[in-house]
This record gives structure tokens, sequence and C-alpha cells, in this order.
């Protein structure tokens, strides 16, 4: 199986340029896909050799996270395709990356990461270190699911991205309800929360650590059980699915049903009207 | 009443002798029992059995095709067996009634009703392997939110038990017939107390053969490829529930203390009831919560599924 990450970074991600892709080739993907903007950035990540492809910044947003996903799969050869941003630390709440993707039925084809915010404390902000402190869902039920749900998704060479992340495959059969990998999630100028319950997540911190001391690749702790069933909470907060939502989902099948059957009969009659034409 | 039990068997030597024993004390009068093409002694244990006159045995090699031979027994138990009731199990699988025996519960079913669904509770394993799995096995999960992980042997589920039907289909897992029987939902008479993975031994053999089933679940998946990596050690301490991850789940919620098995074999009898403490009893309560949670989510990803057919079609009728 081979994984491919493509990637935005913008002029202000020089620093993080690195250590992103670092992680990310220690964490279970095989080849990085960057589009860079020249500059600093891509000076940075010409020290990763041919496991870093870099390629020009050209495009609304939608359309060159198109281009290099499309790309990861006719010039690389992706089985999945994680579609990042330059501020994302993808965790696999598994072994690697890979290993959490690999016992997904086939017929799944778009698994999603749970996004994680980071908010910095105050002495983190005007440090400038790593903020350790994130948002829990367990007690904080969120309105917009997809905003917090990010896309992995099997190769297809006539996949489109959205501006906003979304994607659109052939067949587009999504995971829902649980997600296997954490997006560990930095916005750029982020404040201080008081107003949100917060919890302490030093796992990216320590894996930095761990890189930055040698250790490759990483090796990341799987979750027992106790922990699954806590992160099952979380995952019911994120309010997917629930009982309205389903019953909306069958009315729109229904339509789209309804649709094809009124399509479906006038077709057989001209057909039918057409080769009774013909024997007469 | 009569009741029948049929069973689905492969490499199951260390429970499937325990699991008989219990049923055949717990009220079930007699089982149909399918071999698929054990190793390990599993077939021994059921022809001892078979020969005591308390089962018929099957025999079947290559493929598994569960719900074929499933629903094949189900229809004898009521064709051949006068079965009353039917309750279809696997080998790591105990029919625990929440109060009275089996045969008191299924008896309340209304007559207008045919089928009735028992929760699942997993057990999970334990450091060691020196005693029974019973004896070992005494946690519980508990959780109060559904493991929707599809490569998690820990899903919430319910197997079906059904009244004699000489039509009926068992599907894949027992969790469902089709039947003309209508259906009683949302009452849980028994639990099925479940040990799908004992030793590390027994994961990662079972992970092996079930990874090439007929509907090869994630689950096994994982135990397959973790072999064919030589990382079966840490894949099954990934599921093994050590004292220091039993507190925190204790305190948490999410992991109990159940002993019914264990009193139940120990003693030789059908078993210790919960007998119902208001604790407990709301315990089961959000456990049956979870289940619905899970079987909505179930019914959204196959409504995924359907929508991406209807899409195809809908692609195919435009370009037409």
């Amino acid at each position: 199986m081979r994984l491919v990450l493509t990637t935005v970074f913008g002029p202000d991600d020089a620093g993080g340029a690195e250590e992103s892709v670092r992680f990310h080739l220690n964490a279970g993907v095989d080849l990085v896909l960057a589009a860079v903007g020249g500059g600093p950035a891509g000076e940075a990540l010409r020290s990763f050799g041919n496991r870093v492809r870099l390629e020009r910044r050209e495009g609304s947003e939608g359309e060159l996270r198109t281009r290099l996903a499309r790309q990861a799969v006719t010039e690389h050869g992706a089985d999945w395709v994680i579609s990042g941003n330059a501020r994302e630390f993808w965790w696999p709440r598994g072994e690697t990356l890979k290993e959490v993707l690999a016992p997904i039925p086939e017929r799944y084809t778009i698994v999603q990461g749970l996004r994680r915010d980071f908010f910095p404390t105050a002495a983190e902000q005007s440090s400038g270190e790593r903020a350790t402190l994130r948002a829990s869902l367990e007690h904080i039920p969120q309105s917009d699911a997809s905003a917090l749900l990010r896309p992995v998704f099997r190769a297809d060479p006539e996949v489109e991205i959205e501006s906003d992340g979304a994607v659109q495959l052939r067949r587009n059969v999504p995971l829902r309800a649980w997600y296997p990998i954490e997006v560990l999630h930095f916005p750029r100028d982020a404040q201080p929360r008081d107003d949100l319950e917060l919890v302490e997540d030093i796992r990216l911190r320590d894996a930095l650590q761990s890189l930055d001391a040698g250790e490759s690749p990483l090796r990341f702790r799987v979750p027992d059980i106790v922990e699954d069933a806590r992160y099952a909470v979380e995952c019911a907060a994120v309010g997917e699915v629930d009982l309205p939502r389903l019953e909306q989902y069958v009315t729109e099948l229904e339509q789209r049903i309804e649709w094809l059957e009124q399509r479906f009969w006038p077709r057989v009659l001209r057909r039918v009207a057409r080769v009774a034409g013909r024997s007469s | 009443m009569k009741l029948v039990q049929t069973l689905v068997v492969r490499d199951e030597a260390d429970i499937v002798g325990a699991q008989i024993d219990y049923h055949l004390k717990a009220g079930v009068d007699f089982v149909l029992a399918t071999d698929h093409d054990s190793r390990d002694g599993t077939t021994e244990v059921l022809e001892s059995y078979e020969r005591k006159g308390v089962l018929r045995l099957f025999r079947e090699q290559g493929e598994m095709r569960e719900s074929v031979w499933r629903s094949e027994m189900a229809r004898l138990a009521a064709t051949e067996h006068e079965a009353d009731w039917v309750i279809n199990s696997d080998a790591d699988e105990f029919w625990m009634p929440r109060r009275g025996t089996l045969k008191d519960a299924l008896a309340a079913v209304p007559r207008e009703f045919g089928v009735v669904w028992a929760i699942t509770r997993h057990f999970l394993p334990r450091p060691g392997n020196m005693e029974s799995f019973a004896e070992r096995m005494t946690v519980r999960l508990s959780a109060t939110s559904p493991l929707n992980d599809p490569t998690s042997p820990y899903r919430p589920h319910a197997k079906a038990a059904h009244r004699a039907d000489h039509e009926i289909v068992v599907l894949f897992g027992s969790h469902d017939v089709v039947t003309r029987l209508l259906p009683l939902r949302g009452w849980y008479p028994a639990d099925v107390l479940h040990f799908p993975f004992r030793t590390r031994e027994q994961y990662e053999r079972k992970g092996v053969r079930r990874a090439h089933g007929d509907k090869p679940l994630g689950q096994y998946v994982k135990a397959f490829e973790a072999s064919e990596r030589g990382r079966v050690d840490d894949f099954f301490g990934s599921l093994t529930v050590d004292d220091e991850t039993l507190a925190a789940g204790r305190r948490a919620g999410s992991l109990a203390i159940d002993t019914r098995l264990r009193d139940a074999l120990r003693e030789g009898d059908e078993g210790s009831r919960l007998e119902g403490s208001a604790g407990e009893e709301a315990r089961a309560a959000s456990e049956g919560v979870a289940l619905t949670e899970a079987n909505i989510v179930r019914t959204c990803r196959r409504l995924d599924v359907l929508a991406a057919r209807i899409r195809s079609l809908e692609e195919r009728t435009s370009a037409g």
C-alpha cells in the first residue's frame, strides 16, 4: 500500500514545512507532494531527496489540491491520499498511518480524520512555543460536524477537491462516526481561550522531540480499550449521524430514485415503439 | 417448550465444550452444530456430544458460508427437531437471561411476536493464560457510546432468537433474520456474554483463518496483518486489559467486573443473574442506547453504499 500526502505551503510556512514533512514521512507516509511558492520552504524540503516532490503553486486552492491529488494517483501510484494543510499533523490511532488504513473494509472510499484545534496559553503565545492545550469534544457537542472532519481517500484519478477540503470521488462512500486518525491542528494566529474546556495533549511535542533525538520512524502508541471508549464519546459528540439526519437522507434518496424512475419508463416506451416500428 | 441452539464452529477447542455444557444446563434441549474444517480438536469435542445424543453434527469444508449453514440448521430445528424457539450462537457466546431462565424469558414473549434480541456483552482478554478463559476473563466492556470502528471486535451488536420457522434465513453473524415472524424490538431479555479473543495464540489463529472468510471482518484482517508482520504480541497486547487499565476503566465507567459466567461454570448450574440492581439496570439501558446508536450508524453506512449505486445509475441515465 502506498500513501501519499499532498500539501500546500505558503510563504509564512517555511519553518513549519520541514517539521511537518519530517513528521509525516516518519508516520507512514511514503511520498509528499508539496506545492510551495518558492523561497525558503522549498529549499528546506530539498533535503528529503526523492521522498518529497516539489510542485509549483499555481491556480486556485481547489484546482491546486485537485491537481496534486490526481498526480499522486497517476504519477506516483498512490493507494490512499491525504490532502493536508501546512499546520496539520495527521496522527494515527494505531501503529502508523498506513497500518490504520490497511484494514479499512474495501467498501469505504473515504476515511475521515477528526480535527483537534490547539490553542496557546499566554506564555506559549509570547514565547512562540508549540501549543499543548486543545479543546475536548466530550462536553462540547459540535453543531457543524463537517468542519471537524478531514478526509483521507482512496486513489481516484478523477478526484475533485474543493477549496474547503471537501472531496468528491467517482464513488463516495465515507466511513462515518469513527475517525481512526486525529488531525492535530495549530491554527495560524490562534489566541488563548479561557471560554473553552481545554485538555493537555503533549503527543506531538513528544513526537517531535523524539525525531530531534534521532528516533525514526516514529512508534505510535495503540490506544487501549479504555481510551477507545472515551474517544467513542467524542466521536458521538461530533454528531455526524443521528436519526433526523438519517430520515433526511432517506428522503433525498427517495427523490433521486423518483427522478430515475421518471426517466426510465419513457425511455423503455420509446425503445419499444422504435422496435415495434421497425418490425411493422 | 423445546429450545434448540445452532452453532457454527471453527477451531474453538478451548471453549466449545464449556459453551455446550453451559447451554445444556441453561435450558437448551438440543444443539445443531456445523464444524467448519476444525484442526485443533474441536471436531472431537463435538463428536463426544453427538455420542451422548444431545447434538447433531454437520461437517463442512472449503469456503466459509455461515449464513447458508446457519439457515439450514435453523430450518432443520423447525422441521426435524420440533423446536419452539431457536437461539443462534458462536462457540464464544453464552446466552444468559437477565432474570429467570432462558425458557422463562422466551416463554414471556407475547404470541404475536416471533423474534427477540439479546445484547452482546464483550469480555476482554487479561494477561496470562494459565487458568480457563472464564476464570481469567471477568472484565467486561461497558461503553455508553458505541465503538463504531469497523476494525474493532467490540462494536455493539445483538443476536437474534426466533420461534421455529421452516423458511427462516439467518443473516451473517446471526444479528438478524429474514422471516414472516414479527420482531419484538427494544426489549432484551438476555445478554450474550462474548469472549472473542482469549489468548495470544487463539487471536492469531482465528485472525489468520477468518481473514479469508465469506465476510472478512476488519478485526480479523488486522490480526492477519499483524501475524504477517510478526507483530501479534503488540496487537494482542493492545487488546489485553492489565490491572492499571482495569482500574482506569472502572474509574471511567467503561469497564466492569462481571463474574456471571465464571460463577455459572464453577457451580455447574445455569448461572447467576444480575437480578437487577438499579445501577445495573441503568447501565444495561445505557448500553442498549449505545446499540441503537450503533444501528443508526450502520444504517447510514448502508445508505451511503446505496447512494453511491444510485449516483452511478444517475450518471448512466444522464449520459444515455
